[in-house]
């Protein structure tokens, strides 16, 4: 699996939407993506990554298109 | 020291039937405004839930038990930040569910890990509050379902009620309650966080908070104590 079917799945699984809803997604964009969701969806990401998020970044971590480049600082590339 | 009136070094005496039972007191941890309540009884001590270890370190000092019996209601890193600290200075037996014991161990299931952006959103997103990721060693004693321990001449009873986390548990004495992170004062439980199940919660938490009597004293992970009532009742949904 690829980084971003990795990612893409976990967005999906969190905040149940398509593949073509994502790009669109952002941070209390949806009820689901609330801070609890976010606090979730951080903690998914680093156990799939094996990453461990600073906070700052986990604040930046603003949409889906944004986290990518959140990711990119870890070394994890998703394109 | 005062230790039976409130006074600004953050402990204070219980209120309600507890305090027939043991000498009570509560300490509330000034980050995260968690509750660490201490009892004792004749020559027992019994922590639930260590919060902040300066703020035990002079009431045990004071106290000086041969040992202290440690009690968990969940395994969120705010209800056990002084464990390991009590567990390097004093002789310390600690007790919680089999989950509980479990995730204690883990940064993520004791939310440990996340705690500063937990902090950033409850303080209104104004700044960071350092917090460190810790965990824990496993519970000395672990249970599944309930256990009965004594302290004193009179018994605790606790009780796993997962839902809020796999771990959670409430204990009972002398007919009062410490709730843990189910039935805190103008908040609802939350079930979203880090192995929480609302579906859990349904099933194993809410029938038996339900079954409480009015009258009871509940002593939460979070805020002062309160006797169950209907307010309370209509507010949690029980």
């Amino acid at each position: 699996m690829t980084h971003l079917e990795t990612y893409n799945k976990i967005f999906r699984g969190m905040f149940r939407k398509t593949d073509e809803e994502l790009p669109e997604l952002k941070y209390r964009g949806i009820a689901l993506w609330d801070s609890i969701g976010h606090m979730d969806l951080m903690g998914e990401l680093e156990e799939a990554f094996d990453i461990r998020i600073d906070t700052q970044d986990v604040l930046d971590f603003t949409s889906y298109e944004k986290g990518k480049e959140v990711l990119g600082r870890y070394g994890v590339v998703i394109e | 020291m005062a230790l039976s009136s409130n006074d600004e070094t953050g402990f204070r005496a219980c209120t309600g039937l507890i305090r027939e039972t043991a000498e009570a007191f509560s300490v509330t941890d000034p980050v995260t405004d968690s509750n660490c309540y201490l009892l004792k009884n004749e020559d027992a001590c019994v922590l639930i839930d260590p919060n902040c270890f300066p703020k035990l370190l002079p009431i045990l000092q004071e106290w000086n038990p041969a040992s202290v019996l440690v009690l968990l209601t969940h395994e969120h890193c705010d209800h056990i930040s002084a464990l390991n600290a009590l567990r390097e200075q004093f002789h310390t037996i600690t007790v919680s569910s089999r989950s509980c014991s479990l995730g204690i161990q883990n940064t993520r299931l004791n939310m440990s890990r996340l705690m500063e952006t937990f902090l950033y959103y409850k303080n209104g997103e104004t700044g960071i509050t350092p917090y460190a990721p810790f965990c824990c060693e496993p519970a000395d004693l672990c249970f599944d379902g309930e256990i009965c321990l004594p302290f004193g001449g009179e018994t605790l009873e606790i009780k796993a009620l997962p839902g809020h986390t796999p771990g959670s548990s409430v204990i009972c004495l002398g007919g009062g309650i410490f709730s843990g992170d189910y039935l805190l004062p103008g908040e609802q439980v939350l079930t979203r966080l880090p192995g929480g199940s609302q579906e859990t919660y349904e099933v194993c938490a809410r029938p038996w908070l339900r079954l409480i009597p009015d009258g009871t004293w509940i002593y939460p992970g979070h805020g002062r104590e309160f006797q169950m009532c209907g307010k309370v009742r209509e507010f949690h949904g029980l």
